[in-house]
């Protein structure tokens, strides 16, 4: 068995991105994700001390770019158009599984 | 057996900014609309749709920052905190997690403590939720998705739930002064959570937390860590241990449960969002900023005595509250004597908010409307009961005070021949009082005037009415 | 024969009136008739709409009121930039009937600029994948052998343009996802420098890659769709102010503009098992640039071992966060379940396909708890230092000229063999993505089976102009 299975890994990677692996996958999905690991693992073998990670490519240091926005108001949606794609409505608002 | 406790208090106060669109996009930010109609691609999380900051959060998160004596950074950057629930459409916050717009800041309570502030961060605002009892399932309303809020995190400084509402009272009026927000908590602009432990007297080590939400009211809070005090020391005096949570209050049940199921993994994977470039805050624009601030509670304060000869205990009153501080000076610039103004809201003005439960900032009366209303009274128009009672009507509802008085017909009488036959009538429904007034008591007096007065609704001058009694009963 | 103009070529003689706008459009569907059941290159067509647009533009173009070198122009659209009305799929069952209440801002540019949106392009589900094939809609079959891919993600696109299915096309490009179908279907691509083109309404992928690029028949017409969709968008807080930029008067130097220009050509790129005829494309088309008085020197640019690695670490940490939102609550598909996290479960495990969950539990892995500064951040700073070696190569080079793919058009279904093997296949494609750094590939020669093959030229930031004028050079014969 995989250590990513072994150790509860893949349960708990697939609980937080909301995911379920049948019986039948888990075993190949548990061996797959830990060769796909092993593979980005490699990175980790680069010296990067002293470096800063890099989020943004063009606009990191720009200070005056279209970062922000005046406080306007913009037109938005009707009703209909906000809930024209909803799987589920009733009257005005989306319906969704029970949450409490 | 014996031990004493000491409870500590942090808390994390979410305030609705005062800014006419959302944090994002340009929708309005309005409250009570119709659901789903203030939304658009960007705050319902569809598909391609980016967010874009409003630059006015970035200026009142800053502004708070500066009042509360914090550092603004001068880069700040959004971060993703990621979980499912409907209320977020896209399952996933942006808030600020590695670079928040401010941090180590403090508020010194009138009491001298000083409670600091670890950090303030800007976030956005989820959708509301609603139970549909009669199908089970949940309704959703993205209106208020994408509202810009910023969290004020507190140290775990205070010790009691008096500093608490002391903190959050001066915290209101800082943040009214700034307009940054409304502040109310019943409609969730304010919004405070409770980080509370206990430790035993002296120790240094803080004990394990909880955490209490859904405080609807300043009493709710008091309430709450008062009872959570003493849940925590019944649980570690049985031999028990507390578990790191996250609670709920239900103020009619006077307790609080725990919220989230423990199976459930927490692991909020936060990251920077790519989606928005760091926001680089100049020197400048800082400074800027500073200078912009407007006058505060104390400086305030200070002036009032000075400028207007308030009292020192008056003008602390006054500036209690940016609203009724302001009440107070357009109404003098409008050429009022401070002292006629200050009275009024002095007496009527808060005795008023008390009773009605009111907050200041829904006072109606307009400086204008106040104005009319003094001068017709000094001007014996109308005598002090009616001035009393048109205030209290222009109060909350802000109707004019000349076209209240007009349309009800409040004007003082000064028909002679009425205000005669209306004493002579009390006089002769009062023979007891009449007898001792004639027998030497005073007061005797006193009565019979407040029985004309209420026989003219008011209407009358309480001198003319005293005398007039004094005319026909000095046979 | 009016379907082997080009974009520019037709709007010219659409200007002229010598071709109406609605002949071009009937030409184009004509041929989709004939081709689309063998091909599949398109999920949506937009067949009613673009006829009535047609007439609308024809209208405008006859009253000189649409002079515009794209009015009249039958384009094709990836199927994951939004579409107001249209619906857009993703190339996923997630999105099957999801209809956006809005355009793209690179939609809505071609709208203005006349061309006639025909319909909405096959590509790998949410973008992620290298041959069209993990689409929930059916492969897309490349147009020179059937047998074969026509790449991806946009192989809708490429494979439309290649077979005259449109004029022109609009990819996106992640990882390569506009290059490499590109070569693949013998087509130039080119993926603009990151903040270019506006991400609002391009459903994301990851976001700090995500770029919209042009698929065209030749480097002009890639000039004309670029100067068309680039510019600022205040809904895009990523997108760069750049005032008045025209590339394709940028094109006006003709063939003399290779003329003294550095090309680097980083030695790794022979080292990394390409094919022999790959090389062979890179190696024909340095000495063509030489010709042309451009200097070549092959040079050690570094650190190419670690670029797909800390590709699919962001890629797919950022798409993990960006692809919760789907979840069967708000739009799109609902698989219910029993209460609120068994339809969140059933509706993801249902709703995407297999690579595309393979990169989700991935992204959720580098991100979580206790991995994430092993991982997603470490990533990170390899991306800095990647840049870096570019940016230090761009100190000696004007472009850098290398392989797209390692190989021309696989059969169909050898990306599925082995996921680790396909992702590695974007080893050339990548590192533009990751600096943010604008790259292009251009046709260049045939395999000995008559597979089209084609070349990158990669160049600085903000160097499309020059980027464009070699690609010119170097298309000439």
């Amino acid at each position: 068995m995989s250590a990513v299975i072994k150790e509860g890994l893949l349960d708990r990677i697939c609980a937080l991105a909301k995911l379920e692996l049948e019986e039948g996958e888990r075993q190949r999905a548990g061996e797959e994700l830990e060769r796909i690991i092993a593979y980005v693992n490699q990175i980790g073998e680069l010296d990067t001390e002293g470096t800063e990670p890099l989020y943004q490519v063009t606009l990191e240091e720009d200070l005056e770019g279209n970062v922000l926005r005046e406080d306007e108001v913009r037109e938005g949606l009707t009703l209909e158009e906000a809930l024209q794609n909803a799987p589920k409505r009733e009257g005005d608002f989306f319906v969704v599984p029970k949450t409490f | 057996m014996g031990k004493t406790y000491e409870t500590v208090i942090g808390l994390e106060v979410h305030v609705e900014l005062a800014t006419r669109t959302k944090i994002f996009c340009g929708c309005k930010t309005a409250f009570g609309a119709r659901p789903n109609t203030l939304v658009c691609p960007v705050c319902l999380g569809m598909p391609g749709t980016l967010p874009v900051l409003n630059r006015k959060v970035a200026e009142l998160a800053a502004s708070v920052g500066l009042s509360l004596h914090c550092e603004v950074n001068r880069v700040t950057r959004f971060d993703r905190k990621n979980y499912f629930y409907p209320d977020n459409p896209q399952n996933y916050q942006i808030s600020q997690l590695y670079l928040p717009i401010c941090r180590d800041g403090r508020l010194t309570l009138s009491e001298g403590r000083t409670i600091r502030i670890h950090e303030i961060h800007a976030e956005e605002d989820a959708g509301k939720l609603m139970h549909e009892e009669r199908s089970g399932e949940t309704l959703v309303d993205y209106n208020r998705a994408g509202v810009p809020l910023i969290e004020i995190v507190t140290e775990p400084d205070f010790r009691s739930g008096e500093e608490v509402i002391a903190f959050l009272e001066q915290l209101k009026t800082t943040i009214e002064y700034l307009e940054a927000s409304d502040c109310k908590l019943q409609e969730g602009s304010l919004r405070v959570d409770v980080n509370l432990s206990i430790k035993e007297q002296g120790s240094e080590r803080l004990g394990v937390r909880t955490e209490m939400k859904n405080l609807n009211s300043f009493h709710a809070i008091l309430r709450a860590i008062k009872v959570e005090g003493e849940r925590q020391r019944r649980i570690l005096e049985d031999g028990g241990s507390i578990s790191l949570e996250t609670r709920r209050w239900d103020d009619a049940k006077g307790e609080s449960f725990p919220m989230r199921s423990k199976e459930e993994v927490r692991d909020y994977r936060y990251f920077p969002d790519p989606d928005l470039p760091a926001v680089h805050l100049s020197e400048a624009w800082i400074e800027t900023l500073r200078s912009r601030l407007p006058e505060m509670r104390k400086e305030k304060k200070e002036r009032f005595i000075l400028e207007y000869g308030v009292p020192e205990y008056d003008a602390e009153l006054l500036t209690g509250s940016i609203y009724l501080a302001r009440l107070f000076e357009r109404t003098v610039a409008l050429g009022v004597p401070p002292k006629k103004v200050s009275n009024f809201l002095m007496g009527e003005g808060l005795r008023l908010l008390r009773e009605k439960e009111m907050d200041a900032k829904d006072i109606k009366l307009t400086p204008e409307g106040f104005a009319r209303l003094i001068a017709m009274n000094e001007e014996k128009r109308i005598t002090n009961a009616v001035a009393k009672e048109v205030f209290e009507a222009a109060f909350d509802s802000g109707i004019d005070p000349e076209a209240y008085v007009a349309g009800r017909g409040l004007m003082t009488v000064r028909d002679e021949d009425l205000l005669r036959k209306t004493v002579e009538k009390v006089i002769a429904e009062n023979e007891k009082s009449v007898r001792d007034y004639l027998g030497g008591k005073e007061k005797a007096l006193s009565f019979l005037v407040g029985q004309t007065m209420k026989a003219m609704k008011g209407q009358a001058e309480p001198a003319t009415v005293t005398a007039l009694l004094k005319e026909l009963l000095s046979v | 024969m009016i379907l082997e103009l080009t974009a520019l070529e037709l709007s010219e003689k659409i200007r002229r009136g010598e071709i109406g706008v609605c002949e071009a459009l009937e030409a184009v569907f004509r041929r989709i008739d004939e081709r689309e059941d063998a091909l599949h290159c398109y999920i949506t067509l937009n067949r009613q709409q673009a006829l009535w647009e047609a007439r609308e533009v024809q209208k405008k173009v006859s009253s000189g009121k649409l002079t515009g070198p794209l009015a009249g122009v039958p384009i094709a659209v990836k199927d994951n930039l939004c579409t107001k009305g249209l619906r857009t799929t993703c190339g996923s069952r997630m999105l099957e009937s999801f209809v956006p209440p809005y355009d793209a801002t690179a939609v809505a540019r071609l709208r203005e600029a006349g061309a006639i949106l025909i319909g909405k392009t096959n590509m790998d589900e949410f973008a992620m994948g290298n041959a069209t094939e993990s689409s929930a809609f059916g492969c897309t079959k490349n147009p020179w052998d059937e047998a074969r891919s026509a790449g991806g993600s946009s192989g809708g696109s490429a494979a439309a343009v290649a077979a005259r299915e449109c004029f022109a096309a609009l990819g996106t490009d992640t990882g390569g996802s506009v290059r490499q179908p590109a070569s693949h279907c013998g087509v130039v691509g080119l993926k603009p420098t990151y903040g270019t083109v506006s991400r609002h309404g391009l459903i994301a992928y990851c976001s700090s890659m995500d770029q919209v690029g042009p698929v065209t028949k030749d480097v002009r017409d890639c000039a004309a769709l670029l100067t068309c969709i680039a510019g600022l968008d205040e809904r895009d807080a990523t997108s760069v102010r750049r005032e008045g930029v025209d590339y394709l008067a940028a094109l006006s130097k003709g063939g003399e503009a290779a003329l003294g220009l550095r090309i680097g050509i980083p030695r790794e790129y022979f080292d990394e098992g390409a094919d022999l005829e790959v090389l062979e494309a890179v190696r024909k088309a340095a000495r063509r640039l030489k010709e042309l008085g451009a200097v070549t020197e092959e040079f050690s640019l570094g650190l190419t071992e670690y670029v797909v690695p800390t590709y699919y670490t962001i890629a797919c940490g950022e798409a993990s966060s960006n692809l919760e939102r789907y979840d069967g609550m708000k739009y799109g598909l609902r698989v219910q379940g029993e209460g609120l996290n068994d339809t969140y479960l059933r509706t993801r495990t249902q709703g995407f396909g297999e690579e595309v969950k393979r990169r989700l539990l991935l992204g959720a892995f580098v991100l979580s708890e206790g991995f994430y500064d092993a991982y997603y951040l470490k990533a990170l700073k390899v991306r800095r230092k990647i840049r870096e070696t570019l940016t230090e190569a761009f100190r000696s080079y004007d472009l850098i000229l290398g392989p797209v793919a390692p190989t021309a058009a696989p059969l169909l279904g050898e990306a599925g063999k082995d996921p680790l093997k396909a992702w590695l296949a974007d080893v050339y494609t990548v590192s533009a993505n990751l600096t943010g750094m604008p790259a292009m590939s251009l046709p260049f020669g045939r395999t000995a089976k008559g597979l089209p093959v084609g070349v990158q030229l990669t160049a600085a930031p903000f160097q499309e102009e020059r980027l464009l004028q070699a690609g010119l050079a170097l298309s000439q014969e």
